[in-house]
């Protein structure tokens, strides 16, 4: 997000309410829109469709967002965000319809660390961030080529989900969140439990997290064979089963290593469903640093069984400033037999059907505020 | 750049064309309330067959999160015009809520010596009576009839005090809502303060709706605040309404009254309100009768409070309709299963770190006619910029 923060930023009171204390209340946002040829082939059938589209989110979610924080004395802060997603090419919103879908939290930190209640990250997901510099950390995020079966449901962003975060010990912090399933009749149906333990010093990161999230109800998708992994927001379960019975696991180590004239990061995602299959996912990307310009490579896989899918991007950016980047990229994503791997995008045009080779090419313009 | 200055509004900047001369300011505000409650129900036996059982939920609740714009500007001569825009969100999970950009308040006035003129849309003056008896907690304080308790399991247990009425929906339809809710399509006149007291009256259209029935509605309040004392009083008319608890059929003009007054002295807050709202029907009429009671004891930055509230006459209505009136449904009345009378009784504390933070804990407690109890221990947090 922000680090150069901007001219509009907004120091806010409520009538009668902010008299004593200092506050600070921060707007900040991230504009990111794409243009692109994107083209899908399906294997051997028919002939490649290719389309030309107008994205939001190449580099980074576009957004916009409000933090703050107010010094409660002791060295306790209050603080929230509300961070909200769009999209940058039709000014829809993200995440499904939702004003601050992809953050929405408040709460308190000192030395004692952070604890925060409302809707979040999951601590797997910092991992992965963390210890891949390319594509904004994600998976190259471009919609033929996107979504990499890299999360299950509910360990992206979670709702209703109450975190604490320690203190930087010497580089070392964790992570514990208990997200509420809020289903009646039984106190873990729909819960996910997740924590971490990342390290980071000068140019060394190392992290690894772990995620447990417990069926809500009984009837899943019974998807054959059963492996979908990415469903956007909250659904994507495996199979049918009791609710509250079953737990669906997410393990993730990651690492990274800054050389100077490189940085080079490694993650290892495995997903573990409640009947058994197991889907692999490692990712391995780096970026080598010109001046004021970056190109990176990232390549990853996910792998059930004998069903493989596979991802690879290819960026340039440039920096016209600290706030504003343009960039260039191509990516190919080839779905070999792993069927819905590629779920998250519903597009018509994405990498969800197996056997389907995409792959996409464009430029586009970040700028930060 | 990062402005520390709490007392700073912002200097809006607008377009260069547009508030040339004048002075200008807009204020971006917000209010965060979430709370982790574990609501414990259950339903005894009852007349309308429905099956003891007994449910627990745990859940995060955002109470009434919020954000908006409000501003001024001075047009010379002492008077203004002013605007607010206000959104409400899940600080939850993120959601919009109603799905409406604005659904909180949308209104754009014009004020001065006369008093202040609002177009649009938002909290009628029934709400602003209603409101004064929201304690620290805001407004799912377990001293207001909200209880702190957002549904629970299957419950809808707000009805239990909010659903005898309706009033206007952001969408326009001005058919749904209740006469604590918002309205849309509305003009409000509020006096200028005059020494404490003031006067506000609200009208809403309905143009959205070119058949009959066609709802109207007629809000008005009068509060007198003055030192320890605050005074409300309020009236609100519906005309041509829709049906009630969610069973849409047939119009019903729905009138509510409600009292409110409070005395502070200074060792502790006392303050009760009294509300009877009254549904027409094709032959007769339903009327509930609803008060609460509280007391809030500060100590320091710490603060205590109890509230007991009831509400009573919502049987006849639930098991004996009256003609004229159709029944709900089994199901809708198990959905709805609070819609008789009931009994509620609060205990809540909370911690002021700042005029801005607060944490909270609470223990709320109802009891409704068809021997439903629901209890509910809550902890939140609430933070304001």
């Amino acid at each position: 997000m922000n680090k150069k923060l901007v001219a509009l930023a907004v120091s806010a009171v409520a009538a009668g309410a902010a008299s004593a204390q200092t506050a600070n209340v921060t707007l900040y946002g991230v504009v990111d829109t794409y243009l692109a040829s994107e083209r899908v082939s399906a294997q051997g059938v028919t002939p490649s469709s290719k389309v030309a589209v107008l994205n939001g989110g190449g580099l980074s979610g576009s957004r916009w967002g409000l933090r703050g924080s107010e010094s409660l004395g002791g060295g306790v802060n209050a603080i929230f965000t509300l961070e909200n997603g769009f999209d940058s090419s039709t000014g829809a919103l993200g995440q499904g319809g939702r004003l601050f879908g992809r953050r929405a939290f408040v709460g308190l930190n000192g030395g004692f660390g952070q604890v925060q209640v409302g809707r979040d990250y999951s601590p797997n997901f910092w991992v992965q961030l963390n210890s891949d510099d390319t594509f904004g950390g994600g998976l190259t995020g471009f919609s033929a080529v996107a979504n990499l079966g890299q999360f299950y449901a509910n360990t992206l962003r979670q709702d209703n989900q109450v975190q604490y975060i320690t203190p930087n010990m010497g580089g070392l912090t964790a992570r514990v969140a208990w997200a509420l399933g809020e289903e009646a009749n039984g106190t873990s149906r729909g819960r996910t439990f997740g924590a971490n333990v990342e390290y980071k010093n000068g140019p060394i990161y190392v992290g690894v997290g772990f995620s447990d999230f417990k069926n809500p109800t009984a009837a899943f998708n019974t998807a054959t064979p059963p492996v979908r992994v990415y469903t956007g927001e909250f659904s994507g379960l495996l199979g049918t089963t009791t609710a509250g019975t079953v737990s669906n696991k997410q393990f993730i180590v990651g690492a990274a290593y800054n050389f100077g004239v490189a940085y080079l990061g490694a993650t290892y995602m495995e997903n573990k469903s409640w009947n058994g299959s197991k889907t692999k996912v490692p990712v391995g990307s780096l970026t080598v640093p010109f001046g004021s310009s970056r190109i990176a490579a990232q390549y990853g896989q996910s792998k059930n069984g004998s069903n493989k899918a596979k991802t690879f991007g290819l960026i340039g950016e440039y920096d016209m400033s600290k706030r504003t980047t343009a960039y260039a990229f191509g990516g190919q994503a080839k779905n070999d037999g792993l069927v819905n791997v590629f779920d998250g995008n519903t597009a018509a045009n994405t990498c969800t059907v197996k056997g389907q080779k995409c792959s996409a090419f464009g430029v586009g313009l970040r700028h930060r505020f | 750049m990062k402005l520390t200055k709490a007392a700073l509004a912002v200097a809006a900047i607008v377009g260069s064309v547009a508030a040339s001369a004048q002075t200008a300011n807009v204020t971006l505000y917000g209010y965060i309330n979430t709370s982790i409650e574990s609501n414990r129900g259950s339903q005894g036996g009852n007349v309308v067959g429905k099956t003891p059982t007994s449910s627990t939920v745990n859940r995060m609740t955002a109470n009434s999160s919020r954000f908006g714009f409000r501003g001024r500007e001075e047009l010379g001569g002492g008077t203004y015009a002013h605007f607010q825009l206000e959104s409400g969100f899940g600080s939850d999970d993120g959601t919009l809520v109603g799905g409406v950009m604005f659904a909180r308040e949308a209104w754009v006035g014009l004020g001065g010596g006369f008093g202040e003129v609002k177009l649009g849309y938002g909290l009628t003056p029934y709400d602003d009576v209603l409101g004064l008896a929201h304690q620290n907690i805001g407004s799912t304080g377990a001293q207001n009839r909200n209880n702190g308790v957002s549904g629970g399991p299957g419950f809808a247990f707000n009805q239990l005090f909010t659903s005898y009425g309706r009033g206007g929906s952001p969408s326009g339809a001005s058919t749904q809502g209740n006469f604590d809710a918002r309205a849309a399509n509305a003009i409000s006149y509020a006096t200028p303060n005059l020494g404490g007291f003031t006067v506000r009256t609200m009208y809403s259209l309905v143009e959205e709706i070119s058949t009959s029935p066609k709802p109207r509605l007629w809000d008005t309040a009068a509060i007198y605040s003055n030192g320890p004392i605050t005074v409300g009083l309020t009236y609100a008319l519906h005309k041509d309404f829709g049906g009630l608890a969610g069973v849409a059929t047939g119009t019903h003009d729905q009138t509510a009254f409600r009292g409110y007054a409070r005395y502070n002295f200074g060792v502790a807050r006392i303050d009760g309100s009294y509300d009877v709202s009254k549904y027409k029907l094709a032959s007769g009429s339903l009327k509930a009768k609803y008060f609460d009671v509280a007391v809030q004891v500060p100590l320091g930055a710490h603060n205590v409070g109890v509230q007991y509230s009831q509400r009573d006459n919502g049987a006849a209505w639930a098991y004996s309709p009256p003609i004229g009136y159709t029944a709900p449904t089994l199901t809708t009345l198990r959905n709805n299963w609070s819609i008789g009378g009931g009994k509620h009784v609060s205990l809540v504390y909370d911690y002021s770190f700042s005029k801005r933070t607060q944490l909270y804990a609470y223990y709320a407690s109802m009891k409704n006619e068809t021997s439903g109890k629901l209890n509910t221990p809550a902890v939140g947090i609430i933070h304001r910029f």
